[in-house]
């Protein structure tokens, strides 16, 4: 099973598709999340998940905004597809019926 | 044209010399995505710097949690570090003797002697050997090092360098006067204080075995690990011959220094003694000279090539 900042990158680079690379997928986990993602954890988290076959990784071209820096282009795989649904069906399953209000109203009393 | 030169100006903003400097701590490929995307959204130096500093870090604590960058540690940084550092003391102690004989000591009316100009001839290429030696056993080292961890590097690098500076502080001094008071102890060595002179003074006593660690221990072994990593993209035959020569200049290490480390006992030191009587490679301690010699002439003559 992978973690949860695991299945926020990958969803991340599903949603992004084609542009799906470390600033885009940043930008959308910081804007998803509210919080900030540092690269540090970004691309070792991008690394584990390509050493667990979830990902595939290549060098894209430079471009002028970057300084003509490449990206690192983020593709997901058949294996990272399922991992995602898993935990995403996992986290669905284990929800359903749980009330957050309710529970939140029970903390406070 | 505007909004371009705009844009021109946060990158240059963007590109300071620090953070090009921390980026250099990370594989080619990732410095390139990583500066990339930081110029790219627009961050500031300071928290780039900051982000770039922190993927390195975690890059090298994941590399630790293998046993192969603790083994470097183990067996080569650490024993070079003290061997180097006592190398070094015994290096600045023994031709400190010979510059105050010189330097301290110089009398006109001494230049007219013949026997001074013998002793003169005869001392310089002592010293100069004892220099030489230390710069290239040092520069094998750091050669080494390049060679076996080219992924922990930059830590490598820091921590010979603190190795370095401890052992020449504090462990070396320590296994120097252990050294002398066993000879001492055994009376079958030279009255410790008969160098008190030439200790008397600041000079020889304080700075001059700090600048002797500088200049011929930590610059060659720096140079070493840069000249090592270098040598990982050579043809695999030259790879091969570089290896080789720094195997045999670090057994020469040990066999030529081998009173440092088994002086207390006088049937091991005699056994290596022995075989010090066999050595046929003492030149090969000096490849560093030639390496640095031929890699300078390869700079400027593009058929010498190493590479693949």
């Amino acid at each position: 099973m992978i973690g949860e900042f695991e299945y926020l990158i990958l969803a991340a680079a599903a949603k992004l598709g084609d542009e799906a690379y470390g600033a885009a997928i940043r930008t959308e986990v910081e804007q998803a999340t509210g919080e900030r993602c540092s690269i540090g954890a970004l691309y070792t988290t991008l690394d584990r998940l390509e050493g667990k076959g979830f990902i595939k990784t290549r060098m894209g071209d430079p471009t002028p905004q970057r300084g003509g820096r490449s990206k690192r282009m983020v593709r997901i795989t058949a294996a990272g597809i399922e991992a995602a649904s898993e935990f995403y069906a996992a986290i669905a399953k284990l929800s359903r019926g749980v009330t957050w209000q309710t529970n939140r109203e029970t903390l406070r009393s | 044209m505007a909004n371009q030169s705009r844009n021109a100006q946060v990158v240059t903003g963007f590109c300071s010399r620090p953070v090009e400097l921390a980026a250099q701590l990370l594989d080619p490929g990732e410095r390139e995505a990583v500066v990339g995307d930081l110029r790219e959204l627009g961050v500031s130096p300071g928290r780039a710097l900051g982000e770039i500093l922190g993927l390195a870090a975690r890059r090298q604590a994941a590399l630790w949690a293998d046993c192969r960058p603790w083994l470097i540690l183990l067996v080569v940084i650490l024993p070079f570090s003290l061997l180097l550092s006592v190398m070094a003391r015994f290096a600045a102690g023994e031709s400190s003797v010979e510059l105050w004989l010189y330097a301290n000591n110089l009398d006109v009316a001494l230049l007219g002697n013949y026997g001074f100009w013998y002793e003169l001839a005869h001392s310089v290429p002592i010293v100069l050997a004892i220099f030489l030696k230390l710069f290239c056993w040092s520069f094998t080292a750091g050669f080494v090092l390049g060679l076996i961890g080219s992924r922990t590097a930059p830590l490598n690098r820091g921590l010979l360098v603190l190795g370095l500076v401890l052992g020449f502080s504090m462990a070396a001094p320590a296994y120097v006067a252990f050294y002398w008071r066993f000879f001492e102890r055994t009376s079958s060595g030279l009255p410790a204080a008969m160098n008190d002179p030439v200790s008397a003074v600041w000079f020889y006593r304080s700075l001059f075995p700090v600048l002797v660690q500088i200049a011929f221990v930590i610059i060659p072994s720096l140079v070493g690990i840069h000249s090592g990593q270098m040598a990982r993209a050579f043809a695999k035959a030259w790879r091969v011959v570089f290896r080789a020569l720094a195997f045999i200049a670090i057994a020469e290490l040990l066999w030529q220094n081998s009173f440092l480390w088994v002086f207390w006992s006088l049937n091991l030191a005699g056994k290596v003694g022995g075989l010090r009587q066999l050595n046929m490679f003492a030149l090969v301690v000096y490849w560093p000279l030639l390496y640095l010699l031929v890699m300078s002439m390869a700079r400027r003559i593009p058929a010498i090539a190493f590479t693949k």
